[in-house]
Order: C-alpha cells, then sequence, then structure tokens
C-alpha cells in the first residue's frame, strides 16, 4: 500500500466521516479505505468514537437550580450615572437639557462630516471567468499590507490562481 | 433656582460630562494604539503556538478552517487545515512560502511594516470591548473608517506579549466577512521554537523581490500602456504597478492603490471576451452577458470587481468599496 | 425552540423579564452545566459554576449585542468561569473532587460510569468550540441544523467543528475505541 496516500487518506478521513467530502473525495476515500486495513480500521474507530459519544449520557445537575439562580437576579436598576453622584429633580432637568445640547450640536457638526454617500445604486451582475483570477491577486496585495489578515488570506493565497479565460 | 440659572448650570454640566467622557475615550483609544503598535511593530515577545479557527464568509456560506501558528517574532509557520486539504504557509520576514511534499513554492513578499501616518490618515484606532479569549485577557481595539464611519476591523490582542489572539473584518457596508480566533496557547522554549522554524527556514532558496513598474517599462513588457482613473475614493494612494502573468502565460497591468489598511487594485488587459465559462457566478444562476462599455459587477465578497470596457482594454476594479464609490472611480477611467 | 422563538426570548430576557430568562435557564442549563463539568470533572463545581454563569449572563445581558449569538456568548461566560476554578484549585493543589460510585451498583454500572467519566474530561480538553458543539450534538442529541442556528454559524461549520473534535477524541479516547 502507497505510504502516501494512506497519509492522505487518513487526514480526510474526518471529513469523509462527517460528510464533508465532495463525491469524488469521498469515492477515493471509500475506495482506500475497502483496500487498505490501517486506513479501514481508523474510519471504523472514528465510527465508534462518535457511537461513544452518541451513548454516553449528559451530566445533569443533581438538584434544579434556578432557585439558586433566582434569588441572586438584582432587578434591572436605571443607570446611575458613571460618578456616582446621585439624581435629584433639578439635575435630572439639567441633564435632559443638556442632552438635548449636545443632540443639536452632533445634528449640525458630526452628522454633515458623514454625508457624503451619493444615490444608491445596483449595477447589472454578469459572468466574467478572470473574475476567480482578480479575486486570487487582490487578496494575495491585501495580504502584503502590515494589517494584512493572513489566516483569512492565506487560503487564497497559497493555491493556484485559476485559469483566466481564452 | 431662575430658569437662567438652570439652563447655566444645564450647559456646564453637558460642557463637563462632554469633556471627561471625551478624556476618558481617549485615554482609552491612546492605550489601544499602543497596545496595537506593540503588537504589529515588533510581534510576539516570546516564542508562542497557538490553536484556533479561521472563518471567511463565501457566497456559498461561512467557511471554516482550523490554524496552528509556531511564531517566535523572526518567522511564522501557518498550518491551515479545511475540509479535505492542508496548506502550510512559512512567512520568514521577507517572503511568504508554501510548503508542500514538492518543497517551498514562494508565494509573494511578506506583509510590510504597517504604514502608520496613512492608517492613521483614514481610520481612527478606538478601544473596543475587552474580552478573554483562550483564557488570557484581550485587549479590544477597533479600526474605524473616517470615510465611511464603520468599523473596519476589529482585533483582540493580549498585551503582554503583543499576541493577536482575534480579529473580525467588515466589509464596506460594514458587514462581518472574516473572524480569526485562538482557542489554544501554548508558549514554547526558544531552543524547541528554533527547532520548529528554524529547520524549515534553512531550507528556503532565494526568491526575487517584486518591484512596481515604471509605465515603460510595463509597455515594452506588455504591449499595451496603463489606464488611471482620475478620480480614487478619499484617503487612497497609488502603491504601483505590477506586470501580473496568468497560468496561461498573459499578462495583465495592476495597478494597486491603498489607504492604509484596504486595497484597491485595477486589472487591465487588452482584448478578449470572457463571457460564458465557469466562472463563480454560474453558481448564482446568472447568464453571460453580451460584453459593453457600460460597467457591469462581476464578483462580490468582502471585495466587488466591477467590469468596463475602454475601447479595447478590458478593465477590472476589485476593492472593498460600496457600488456607488466603486463606480466613481470606473467612471473616471478614460 | 424555533429560533425565532428563542431570539424573542432572549429580547425579552435583556429588557429585565425574569420569566423570560428562566425560558432560557431551562432551555439551556444542561448544556451550560455539560461543559463546566467537561472542564472541571466535578459536578458540585459545575452545579456552581453553572448557577454563576446564568447570574453573570443576567447581569451582562443588556451589553449583548447580537441576540442570536446567546447561546454561544453564554458558553463562552461558562466556559471562563470554569477555567477560572480551575486555575485557582491548580494553583490550591486541590485535587478535583471526582464523583465516586455508590457501593451497591454492579461492575457494568462502574465500568459505564468511568466511561463516561473519561468522555467528559476527554470532551473538557477540546478547544473550546469544538466542545461546544460536541456537547450539543453527541451528548445532547441536539441535529445539526439546530445546533448551527443556535450558536449562529453556518451547518458546513458545525460539521467541520464535529469533525475535528472527533478526530481529536479518538486519540484520547483509543482505549476505549481501539479493538
Amino acid at each position: 500500500m502507497n505510504a502516501k496516500r494512506c497519509d492522505e487518506t487518513r487526514e480526510l478521513l474526518a471529513d469523509f466521516d462527517a460528510g464533508l467530502l465532495d463525491e469524488r473525495r469521498a469515492d477515493e476515500v471509500t475506495a482506500h479505505a475497502a483496500e487498505c486495513e490501517a486506513c479501514g480500521a481508523e474510519l471504523a474507530a472514528l465510527k465508534r468514537t462518535a457511537a461513544l459519544l452518541d451513548a454516553t449520557e449528559p451530566a445533569r445537575p443533581s438538584r434544579d437550580l434556578w432557585p439558586g439562580v433566582a434569588q441572586k437576579l438584582a432587578p434591572r436598576q436605571p443607570s446611575r450615572t458613571w460618578w456616582g453622584i446621585p439624581r435629584p429633580a433639578q439635575m435630572r432637568l439639567a441633564l435632559q437639557v443638556a442632552t438635548i445640547v449636545l443632540l443639536i450640536l452632533a445634528l449640525t457638526v458630526i452628522l454633515p462630516l458623514h454625508w457624503d454617500q451619493g444615490p444608491a445604486v445596483s449595477l447589472p451582475h454578469a459572468v466574467d471567468d478572470d473574475a476567480a483570477l482578480f479575486g486570487h491577486w487582490y487578496a494575495q496585495a491585501s495580504l502584503t499590507s502590515g494589517l494584512g489578515n493572513v489566516q483569512a488570506l492565506s487560503l487564497i493565497a497559497a493555491t493556484q490562481p485559476p485559469e483566466a479565460a481564452p | 433656582m431662575t430658569p437662567r440659572t438652570l439652563i447655566v448650570i444645564a450647559v456646564a454640566a453637558a460642557c463637563t460630562m462632554a469633556g471627561l467622557l471625551w478624556l476618558s475615550r481617549y485615554s482609552a483609544d491612546l492605550r489601544a494604539a499602543r497596545v496595537l503598535h506593540a503588537a504589529l511593530e515588533d510581534g510576539v515577545s516570546a516564542p508562542v503556538r497557538t490553536e484556533g479557527f479561521t472563518a471567511v464568509r463565501e457566497a456559498s456560506g461561512w467557511q471554516e478552517w482550523r490554524t496552528e501558528t509556531d511564531q517566535n517574532g523572526v518567522g511564522a509557520k501557518t498550518v491551515t487545515r479545511g475540509p479535505g486539504r492542508t496548506v502550510t504557509l512559512l512567512d520568514d520576514g521577507d517572503r511568504v512560502w508554501r510548503l508542500d511534499a514538492g518543497g517551498a513554492t514562494s508565494l509573494q513578499p511578506s506583509p510590510r511594516r504597517v504604514e502608520w501616518v496613512l492608517l492613521g490618515r483614514n481610520y481612527r484606532i478606538r478601544a473596543a470591548e475587552n474580552d478573554e479569549i483562550a483564557g488570557q485577557p484581550a485587549t479590544g481595539i477597533a479600526l474605524e473608517s473616517k470615510r465611511t464611519g464603520r468599523r473596519a476591523e476589529v482585533l483582540w490582542i493580549e498585551a503582554g506579549h503583543s499576541l493577536i489572539l482575534g480579529r473580525w473584518t467588515y466589509d464596506a457596508h460594514g458587514h462581518l466577512v472574516a473572524q480569526t480566533e485562538v482557542d489554544d496557547v501554548r508558549s514554547q522554549g526558544y531552543a524547541e521554537s528554533r527547532e520548529r522554524l528554524g529547520a524549515a527556514l534553512a531550507r528556503l532558496p532565494k526568491a526575487p523581490t517584486e518591484t512596481p513598474l515604471t509605465d515603460a517599462q510595463f509597455s515594452e513588457r506588455s504591449g499595451f500602456a496603463p489606464l488611471r482613473p482620475t478620480h480614487v475614493p478619499r484617503g487612497y494612494r497609488e502603491v504601483g504597478l505590477y506586470a501580473r502573468t496568468c497560468p496561461r502565460g498573459r499578462v495583465y497591468a495592476e495597478l494597486v492603490y491603498f489607504d492604509g489598511l484596504r486595497v484597491m487594485s485595477i486589472f487591465e488587459r487588452p482584448g478578449g471576451r470572457g463571457g460564458r465559462g465557469q466562472g463563480r457566478g454560474w453558481r448564482h444562476g446568472l447568464g453571460a452577458q453580451a460584453e459593453t462599455a457600460e460597467p457591469v459587477l462581476v464578483d462580490e465578497g468582502q471585495a466587488k470587481t466591477v467590469r468596463v470596457r475602454r475601447g479595447n482594454v478590458r478593465v477590472f476594479v476589485t476593492a472593498d468599496l460600496t457600488q456607488e464609490e466603486i463606480l466613481r472611480v470606473v467612471n473616471s477611467i478614460p | 425552540m424555533r429560533p425565532s422563538d428563542s431570539t424573542a426570548v432572549v429580547a425579552r430576557a435583556k429588557a429585565g423579564d425574569v420569566q423570560a430568562f428562566e425560558t432560557l435557564f431551562r432551555d439551556h442549563h444542561v448544556r451550560v452545566h455539560n461543559l463546566a463539568y467537561s472542564i472541571l470533572g466535578d459536578r458540585t463545581e459545575a452545579e456552581d459554576v453553572t448557577q454563576r454563569a446564568f447570574v453573570k449572563a443576567w447581569e451582562e445581558l443588556p451589553r449583548l449585542r447580537e441576540v442570536a449569538a446567546f447561546a454561544g456568548w453564554l458558553n463562552r461566560i461558562a466556559a471562563n468561569l470554569a477555567r477560572d476554578v480551575a486555575r485557582s484549585r491548580a494553583a490550591r493543589k486541590v485535587p478535583a473532587n471526582h464523583s465516586e460510585p455508590t457501593g451497591d451498583k454492579a461492575d457494568q454500572g462502574l465500568l459505564a460510569e468511568e466511561r463516561d467519566a473519561q468522555v467528559h474530561r476527554a470532551i473538557g480538553s477540546l478547544p473550546e468550540h469544538q466542545r461546544e458543539v460536541v456537547i450539543m450534538y453527541h451528548l445532547q442529541g441536539v441535529p445539526v441544523q439546530e445546533v448551527a442556528e443556535q450558536l449562529g454559524i453556518a451547518q458546513g461549520t458545525v460539521l467541520s467543528r464535529l469533525a475535528r473534535g472527533r478526530e481529536a477524541l479518538r486519540r484520547k479516547l483509543a482505549p476505549y475505541v481501539e479493538q
């Protein structure tokens, strides 16, 4: 039995058992596992692991835990100010006025800075074989930035660039 | 108390509240910036092995892989396992390589140092919600786009060792498109780390460095001159012009623009039609369209790709922008 | 529980409705208890952590942004609390008080209990995201689709985490699965 083939199949067994492989790979694994005693045994062991887990009882609490939780649930309080000053009626009114003042400031100063979205557009879609190629190259260019997310882009960067259209 | 006094108190209270809130926010943001800077400039302060998962949103849904990373501040090796495949990458600080049974294949340059000035011009570094990840305290840091006002990235960093424990990536519309999270962290001795990484690093061949081309150099190589847009989104600047060769040997121009975090690439090649085929659009049941000079959307994920024709040149703009922004770029290409 | 019901209940609990929170408790406490037990291996400590996790969840619920991610968020709280207890127990060098079988159980029952305890310990050593799907799918019998809905992830992600979890558990539970 080809040792390399066994290594490759061994890596795929768990995914095969979970039904994650495409048809072609699944058929390859099935065929190899039928011929190879070691891989066949490993697959059987994985299935027995799943069966063992299914047969295991979940650990249940020995008593009803809700009363112990319920007595510790504090009623939701309106939040106090973070500096802890209580709110007499006059202060409450002052804070309400202050909030209105701040809102007016926000509407007149801060919001217009973000008001450059332009009209909503919906472009027509089309199919283009080159698109996959550019997605791949774009991901590589993104990866070279100091903040490129290596893990997220690594799979794209590591595969061969797709074929371009003739 | 008279109404006038009340109003004076209210305004004074508002200003004091605003000032205190701003000060508290500012100092939290400053600390977040320091933590981010340390993590990205210096890397991890001690060799470490992490295991975690990476999830990326694709058209068919979220795809998840397990990742194991060994890093020691000099190099990093990442093994990524997904359905039916395992990928090993090695970053030696200069290039990123893919390792397999056949040896090492150079993929591209290593991530550059962060351009902090450019980043700061286009993004606010904000303190975000702290968390505990893999049993480690994690400082939350958000990068907010000044252009859109939305979060572009949130990172969680264990400040003591400058270790990135988690990362959420958002697209231009504020939708979550990628998640990376560590669920196990193990310190390594320097000797163990040298053994894991050092042997792999020592076996790497030399690889040429990729440098941008001038327009003249590119034209000489490919036979056509690249077209440049007259409008790019606020904050983006041109990084360079590169020649890309596809597996069939055809040469494309790639103009790369960068805003400190996100890239915009403009790909160009003369001639061809590229209509019907096995592109991703088929999975969505989209048919081929006769190619016109009008812009069309040919891919949509974290980044969008819009295609347009200019004379006999096919131009593709790929960027993480809204449709309106990308259209403005496309329409400015002469 | 259908997801729409669940998110409505979470929203009500978030607003301060204790009855709604009790509904959430009834739906999630077995899983949380299993998570804690798998990390701690001690039923008393697991029950204590379960209660504390729900109390903490009640306090922090107003800050929960994604109502649909309640289950995963609650799992994280419980796992963090359980790890804290395990760490402080290790620092004090106090051994875990593993449940002892009673003297009048048959041998088969003893073996089964020991085997279950081993399985729980092995599950406790898994990475968090694998642990929660293994508990929900295998121990609690929750279908894949429902696991995905409760945790706010894709079904493919559930299957992938199950595959990795089973792969790791196959090695940890070798004496029980090898013939």
